[in-house]
């Protein structure tokens, strides 16, 4: 699949401290590219030098096939984005500063504003100054600002901060529909790994400016293993039972936690042969490790 | 750039710097009646000559619209590194160096021309009350023209050059308040110079001289200060 963006090598630093390290990125077209890591580990750092908003120490960042350089500015007709926290003219109404983005980013169809500020839910206070604007709302228009243009590569950092839950779901939403139904490429960062888990199909981890991992989501669902995890009063017994039950594939993990990696087993024979045994049950529940928890294994690792 | 400053405009909304140039005239008008009026009436004072008169409104437009020209600077230029929106403008596909070169452009025009109407109107205004009250000491003569005009061209090219250098100090430090304090600084040095020559004027060497640095800084500025987002 083509790369609608690419970095190669990316490397910056300031003042010593090395906030990218070797960072290469690959995001196929049409694809949304979770971008995770800790506070600090270099995202933002990574999509500024990919909007030419910092320049890098060394390494190149490839839009749609052409090198980035200083005299790059054609290419971002093709980009949205929202960088840090959502920056606007405070004096002016969202109307107004959407109407400045058309005209700076080049694009004639000023009854596009209509369709974004209602796909936002901003369409009732769109006459209202900016500096009235609570957080939350700010976020909502600098999503309608970012896709006002219709852009086919769509950088977003931290998208969602602030939104209620009921945003959340909404932006969520919003960016599944324009990456299903208009092929917008998106590459998002998040500190919300569950929300990532949802909408991305690659995920790449960073953490103190190194890329650990780039995968698609389905390569981590794969490894992610589904268990039973019980809380007995004796796990020894307990082990003893399971190996007569048939069960072999189990750890002890301490005195009272056996966690068993054969997910069909029916937790109602289970509490029924334990409690005919005289082992006490406390608890017992399924799970299955989610992005949260690779991303918390693969931390521990490097 | 012309789509660029038309942009600049409307996003600034320069109605409100129109009611400033009104306002500083007006302010300047009152000021020389009230001066005016002081020496007329104070048997104890010569009246007001043309000559003092004229280096009164010199410095009252050398001082009044390089400082609003700082504001213009702080909230144009510097007021967008302060409040981020500098990371839109610099996102869009459009020459960086243009979109800053714009701002800059308003900001020396809005010297140029606003200087330019208040030495009108207040050079009319003591011709005008002068006529009519007889507030000056002798008659205007169409003669002084000939000292007024140039010496106004002079003060005006030389406050519009200067007024770069709140953006200059401004973009070092990335600082609103660094911009405005230098405009104070830029003046008071030009005033202290000036009055060492007897013309109450640059010499040409100095204009080239102050041309040439302010000139080089502002490039140096653009190469290493307006990329730099922090």
């Amino acid at each position: 699949m083509d790369a609608v963006m690419e970095t190669v090598g990316l490397r910056k630093s300031y003042k010593g401290n090395v906030a990218a390290d070797d960072v290469n990125i690959h995001i196929p077209k049409g694809s949304v590219y979770g971008f995770v890591g800790p506070n600090g580990a270099g995202k933002s750092t990574v999509m500024k030098m990919i909007l030419n908003l910092i320049r890098p120490d060394a390494g190149e960042v490839h839009l749609f096939g052409e090198k980035v350089t200083d005299r790059s500015y054609e290419i971002f007709k093709r980009v949205g984005s929202i960088i840090e926290n959502p920056a606007f003219y405070d004096r002016l109404t969202a109307r107004q500063n959407l109407e400045l983005h058309c005209e700076y980013m080049g694009f004639p169809n000023k009854e596009r504003i209509d369709e974004v500020l209602q796909m936002v839910d901003l369409q009732n206070v769109e006459g209202k100054q900016i500096r009235h604007y609570s957080l939350g709302m700010k976020q909502r228009l600098a999503i309608a600002r970012a896709i006002l243009a219709r852009p086919e590569f769509l950088i977003l950092d931290e998208p969602i901060n602030a939104l209620d839950p009921e945003g959340i779901c909404k932006m969520r939403n919003l960016f599944r529909r324009l990456n299903r139904e208009e092929g917008t490429t998106i590459f998002i960062s998040s500190h919300i790994l569950s929300e990532v888990d949802l909408i991305a199909d690659t995920i790449g981890i960073i953490q103190h400016g190194k890329l650990l991992t780039e995968l698609p989501i389905e390569e981590i669902h794969k490894r992610q293993t589904a268990y039973i995890s019980l809380q007995v009063d004796d796990a020894a017994r307990a082990a003893a039972l399971l190996e007569q039950m048939g069960i072999a594939s189990f750890s002890v993990l301490d005195k009272e936690f056996i966690r068993i990696y054969d997910p069909d087993i029916s937790g109602k024979v289970l509490s029924k042969a334990l409690l005919e045994n005289g082992v006490g049950l406390e608890s017992l529940w399924r799970k299955q490790d989610t992005l949260e928890d690779y991303f918390f294994q693969l931390m521990e690792e490097k | 750039m012309a789509h660029l400053i038309r942009l600049e405009l409307k996003k600034n909304g320069f109605a409100r710097n129109m009611i400033f140039t009104a306002a500083a005239i007006l302010f300047s008008m009152l000021f020389i009646t009230v001066s005016l009026w002081d020496s007329m009436t104070d048997p104890e004072q010569a009246k007001d000559t043309f000559e003092s008169t004229y280096l009164a409104i010199g410095l009252l437009m050398s001082f009044l619209f390089p400082v609003y020209s700082s504001v213009l600077t702080a909230r144009l230029v510097i007021g967008e590194y302060d409040q981020r929106t500098i990371t839109i403008m610099f996102s869009y596909p459009l020459n960086r160096t243009k979109l800053i070169a714009g701002k800059l452009i308003i900001i020396m025009v809005y010297t140029a021309i606003s200087m330019t109407i208040g030495y009108i109107c207040c050079c009319g205004y003591i011709v005008f009350t002068d006529r009519h009250f007889d507030m000056l000491e002798g008659t205007f003569r169409i003669s002084m023209l000939q000292t007024w005009i140039p010496t106004a061209i002079t003060a005006t090219a030389v406050c519009t050059v200067l007024s770069l250098w709140p953006f200059i100090i401004g973009m070092i430090r990335k600082s609103v308040p660094a911009a405005i304090v230098t405009s104070w600084i830029v003046i008071v040095l030009r005033q202290v110079m000036i009055t060492k020559n007897e013309t109450n004027q640059e010499s040409l060497p100095q204009i080239l001289l102050a041309t040439t640095v302010t000139f080089g800084m502002t490039f140096l500025i653009f190469k290493k200060k307006v990329p730099e987002l922090y």
